[in-house]
């Protein structure tokens, strides 16, 4: 509320200033009668300003998500440029507003009709008024709360009315330097936050995506839900989680112009004295310093990550004895380790493996007596577990890895993997767009009671979601708020999609869903800022790709997903897409390693789709009730000839991970 | 010619008689061992308690629900003193009716069992709450005398009942070494039953999937994982009085000595099962695959470390493993005597998938202080991805018979 209440309450006294210097000087010429065209072209310009505002507000909400976003990112930058541009030439030229100003008026008062009054005042006033429009609608799209910030500036516009009017009168004096100084930090401070979320809503739309590296866990002091947060956040543009890019921006801008605003101005007006270059020295000095430090600190934070080259791989011999693992205590330096595994004569001992915990990081298998076998670690330092099962005495040992030798190679270092990741990242983002537009369609149908309209827009609004079902999985619970079905979960505590499903096609009432929709749109909204920052590697989209898979073996083939309005297959398909993409992610990599494989589970897809072909129905597909038993069991067993050699994929991408 | 002397052949011939003697001897002694065992095969069916309970679990398992189709008490009770009579010849070995051999009778016994041991056999038999009341009718006048504790299961989270599998008036559980001898059982029970009972369903289990006795090995149930590590064992006497038994001065009178029988039919997802990863699979059990030792610790019986971290500060054993959402020190301290088997019973035809699976069942002292919020705690189980409940049952187990008493004398006499 507050930045919109100082925006209203500057850019109303610069419109009150203006045409307070324009009332004046014409009552000083005895034309006081011209007045009422003045405040009529005041009126026009403040008109058409909100106009263009309320215009930019709708043409946004009909775009999709991304380009939302994208047009968001258009005002941000536009207001931000209006201030920037406000405060630098404010500054310099405000001794000359009332000058040109007066000589306006006196060329109207020349031409002296009607329009040249209005035409006078109106492009007066207009920059302010548009100023004022783009940069409000840039903070309210920010906002936690759209009614304060909506307050927040007709507040704002009156007090300035006011203000202005008791100065015109002579009844107030406002030492205007102060309050411009004053309400410039602010602005400044404000327009940074602008900045902030500019650079934010860029990334969302798609056109900014360095840098995304989360700088600071902000989230002690900027905490959503609290008074704090709208203060914070509202104010100053702060996140829980600010990206490295997101603070630099807002230091950058931030710090160079509020030493702008609040430096004392040169006592004599014009350039060139020595003052005013020594201004712009010490504001040049101070963004170059910031700018050095934060490179600095961006440096330091990169020789950590960057790699020091493999250097000298080791062999490790280990036997397997009746008591277990021979040696049972290892101590070997990081980096590429080869274990060699062997087997004498232990009958119940077959197996090794190297663990981190209860991960298994590499291990053998059936190294019967008489065999022998190996596998490669590029192994970090720490220490491990070592597991020769079914051993009487060493069945579990100790492995302790040095640092010193060669720095073994972070695993995010690969290029490959982090392509795979990057690219199924923005997936999800995609994902979670559509399904917060998509979402956002269908509670507005819900809220409105339209039940046809709901029903058509509810199985387009589960697809998406469909598609990344085991990510949300993973965030507790989010997934059951959003798709329990009925007996998953406490009746008391039942929301989200098909709650609202038995509604439309069981009860055909969508009395009391209100609520329920509401809350659906808005644990779809928390779902797309989690994604934004879960860590996802190789191994795990592999995994999610099967898991999919799983779902639909689960419930969807037996019809028990959606039990009211039967669009399994909807949902089938989507959970097909979803693991389809999981895996093309991750293709690349797993083609390096086993090329048939990946060909073998690509031809599988394709036979599931193909399977699929007989109940499409336009888009979508024939309700889930017609499907005979000997429908269904052909869909599943595509199902689980395609899922087996998928659950093959992780194994290899881990293996191409080291 | 060599001469032999005496001695020398004297002394080999004692030497072959005598170890003659002994091999015959051994082989002699060897039968009568055998017959020893085939002898104490037999569990004795009279006692305080039902058999089939704290009996270390058999192999094999034929389990039936009955709906009783009379509306007349004489004729339920004259049924439930003809079973106990067969019952108690069968789990002695022998047929379940006299033999009389009259070419004009039906037999009185079926005869699949003929020359096979008893096997341990044990019949057990209980009353499920629609023997008391349906649809609130008091069918039989015993309304009065249902048990508080044979609640009416709540609906749970991964529950896909099929009334075809679940509930019945009256439960019987065959249990023994030799399939064919529990089938035997239930076969007689049912042909007795004729006119007054119907099977409602019925389960063949093979493999038992829990130990209920320190002297067996943990055996493994159909996901591959060893079942049942941290079962009651009926040689614990403390928790079985605590846990199972109804007590001594517990309501109603007629069920002392009793207990509460919950019976699930659990159907595992056994193709998805087999496409998760070893560590997905570890992590759903929290217990380690081949070893059956919990996540991060070693032997199968060490007490479960539920508050071990790895190095980055994570739970060894997952938060939603199975283990640690079914362990007692999680529920307060309660606890199940279980006794379950694996069953396969043909196709899911819907998907092409085998309905198999686990035959859950547990008894304890009162359902819904034990079962109920265990299974409810089970609710956010990693397992439940891989399992359905489709068959549920709850059922009073009257206390044992007595010499010349009969099942559910307590009940119609107490």
């Amino acid at each position: 509320m507050l930045p919109t209440f100082v925006i209203g309450l500057r850019e109303g006294i610069e419109a009150a200033l203006i045409v307070g210097i324009i009332a004046a000087y014409l009552r000083q010429r005895g034309r006081q009668d011209a007045l009422r065209w003045v405040w009529l072209g005041v009126g026009l310009a403040a008109s058409l300003c909100l106009l263009i505002g309320i215009l930019l507000n709708l043409l946004e909400r009909t775009l999709p998500q991304k380009e939302q976003e994208g047009l968001e990112t258009i005002i941000a930058v536009v207001a931000i440029a209006f201030i920037t541009y406000m405060i630098l030439w404010m500054r310099r030229h405000s001794r000359g507003i009332k000058h040109t100003l007066e000589e306006d008026a006196s060329s109207a008062l020349a031409r002296n009709t009607v329009t040249a009054f209005i035409a006078m005042s109106f492009f007066a006033v207009l920059r302010e008024g548009f100023e004022t429009a783009v940069f409000v609608l840039a903070v309210f799209q920010s906002a936690n709360d759209p009614a304060a910030a909506g307050a927040g500036v007709i507040l704002g516009l009156v007090v300035s009315a006011i203000l202005g009017y008791l100065l015109y009168r002579g009844g107030v004096r406002i030492n205007l330097n102060r309050f411009f100084k004053v309400t410039g930090v602010v602005l400044v401070i404000v327009a940074a936050g602008l900045a902030s979320s500019a650079l934010h809503t860029a990334h969302e739309a798609g056109w900014f995506n360095a840098v995304q590296t989360q700088a600071l866990d902000l989230t002690w002091l900027v905490k959503p839900g609290t008074i704090r947060y709208a203060l914070l956040s509202g104010m100053l543009g702060l996140q829980p989680r600010p990206t490295i890019g997101e603070v630099l921006i807002w230091l950058i801008y931030a710090i160079p112009l509020t030493l702008y605003v609040v430096w004392p101005a040169p006592k004599r007006q014009g350039s060139g004295s020595s003052g005013g270059s020594g201004k712009h020295k010490a504001v040049a000095t101070s963004v170059s310093a910031v700018i050095c430090i934060l490179m600095l600190a961006g440096c330091g934070k990169g020789t950590e990550a960057e790699s020091t080259g493999s250097g000298s791989a080791q062999t490790v011999a280990v036997s397997l004895t009746s008591a277990g693992c021979q040696p049972s205590d290892l101590t070997i330096h990081a980096g590429p380790t080869k274990f060699n595994v062997t087997n004498q004569d232990a009958a119940a001992v077959t197996e090794f493996e190297v663990l981190d915990g209860s991960k298994i990081l590499g291990e053998v298998e059936n190294i019967t007596p008489g065999l022998s076998g190996s596998f490669s670690l590029n192994i970090k330092a720490g220490e491990y577990t070592l597991a020769c099962p079914n051993g009487t005495s060493a069945a579990k040992g100790k492995l302790t890895v040095t640092s010193g030798g060669a720095a073994a190679t972070e695993p995010d270092s690969n290029p490959v993997a982090d392509t795979a990741v990057d690219t199924y990242r923005t997936y999800l983002e995609e994902q979670t767009d559509e399904l917060i537009t998509a979402t956002t369609a269908f509670v507005n149908a819900v809220k409105a009671g339209n039940i046809e309209q709901a029903k058509q827009l509810y199985a387009p609004a589960r697809a998406p979601y469909e598609r990344v079902e085991p990510v949300a999985e993973s965030f507790g619970d989010l997934d059951p708020e959003i798709d329990a079905r009925e007996g998953d979960v406490p009746a008391e505590e039942w929301t989200g999609f098909h709650r609202i499903e038995k509604a439309l096609w069981q009860d055909n009432s969508l009395d009391g869903m209100a609520p329920i929709a509401d809350k659906l749109l808005t644990d779809v909204k928390d779902l797309h800022e989690k994604v934004e920052s879960v860590e996802i590697d190789p191994s795990q989209i592999a995994n999610g790709s099967v898991e999919l898979l799983n779902e639909i073996s689960h419930s969807k083939i037996t019809g028990e997903e959606e039990r009211y309005s039967h669009t399994d297959l909807d949902d089938f398909q989507a959970n097909v897409d979803g693991s389809k993409a999981a895996f093309e992610a991750v293709k690349p990599i797993l083609s390096e390693q086993d090329a048939d494989l990946a060909a073998q589970i690509a031809t599988r897809f394709d036979d599931v789709n193909t399977a699929l072909d007989p109940y499409r129905d336009g888009d979508s597909f024939v309700s889930y009730s017609q499907l005979t038993d000997d429908d269904t069991r052909k869909l599943s067993q595509s199902i689980d000839a395609l899922a087996e050699p998928l659950s093959q994929v992780a194994e290899q991408v881990v293996v191409a991970g080291q | 010619m060599t001469r032999v002397s005496r001695r020398h052949f004297l002394g080999s011939l004692g030497a072959a008689g005598a170890s003659l003697a002994l091999t015959t001897g051994t082989v002699g002694f060897g039968q009568v061992e055998n017959d020893v065992q085939a002898a104490s095969a037999i569990v004795p069916f009279e006692g305080t308690h039902q058999a089939g309970i704290d009996t270390p679990a058999q192999e094999r398992m034929f389990t039936a629900a009955f709906d009783l189709t009379t509306d007349r008490l004489d004729d339920v009770q004259a049924m439930l003193k003809n079973w106990t009579d067969a019952a108690r010849r069968m789990c002695a070995g022998e047929p379940a009716g006299p033999v009389s051999g009259s070419p004009y009778l039906p037999p009185a016994d079926t005869g699949e069992a003929i020359g096979l041991s008893p096997a341990n056999l044990t019949v057990t038999v209980g009353f499920g709450p629609g023997f008391f009341e349906r649809d609130g009718q008091d069918r039989f006048g015993l309304k009065a005398h249902r048990p508080e504790a044979l609640i009416d299961l709540p609906a749970f989270a991964s529950d896909e009942l099929d009334p075809e599998h679940s509930g019945g008036d009256l439960i019987v559980q065959a249990c023994a070494d030799d399939a064919q001898v529990t089938f035997h059982a239930i076969h007689n029970l049912a042909r007795i039953a004729r006119g007054i009972a119907v099977i409602r369903w019925s389960q063949l289990g093979f493999g038992r999937t829990s130990s209920t006795s320190r002297t067996q090995e943990t055996p493994r149930n159909l996901m591959g994982f060893k079942d049942g590590t941290n079962n009651i064992k009926t040689e614990d006497d403390d928790l079985m009085r605590e846990q199972v038994w109804v007590g001594s001065s517990d309501q109603p009178a007629w069920m002392r000595g009793g207990t509460y029988m919950v019976a699930r039919r659990i159907r595992m997802l056994i193709e998805v099962w087999d496409r998760s990863s070893l560590a997905d699979q570890e992590q759903t059990f929290g217990r380690d695959k081949v070893t059956g030792a919990p996540l991060g610790q070693s032997g199968e019986f060490t007490m479960v470390d539920l508050d071990a971290r790895d190095a980055k500060g994570n739970l060894v054993i997952p938060e939603r493993a199975h283990i640690r959402l079914a362990s007692h020190t999680t529920l307060n301290g309660v606890r199940i005597l279980r006794r379950g088997y694996s069953f396969a019973d043909g196709m899911d035809i819907r998907t092409g998938q085998l309905d198999t699976g686990l035959v859950f069942i547990c008894f304890q002292r009162e359902p819904a202080k034990q079962f109920v919020p265990m299974q409810r705690n089970l609710a956010r189980d990693n397992l439940n991805e891989y399992i359905k409940h489709t068959g549920s049952g709850i059922y009073a187990i009257p206390p044992g018979v007595q010499p010349g008493g009969y099942w559910g004398q307590t009940l119609f006499e107490g």
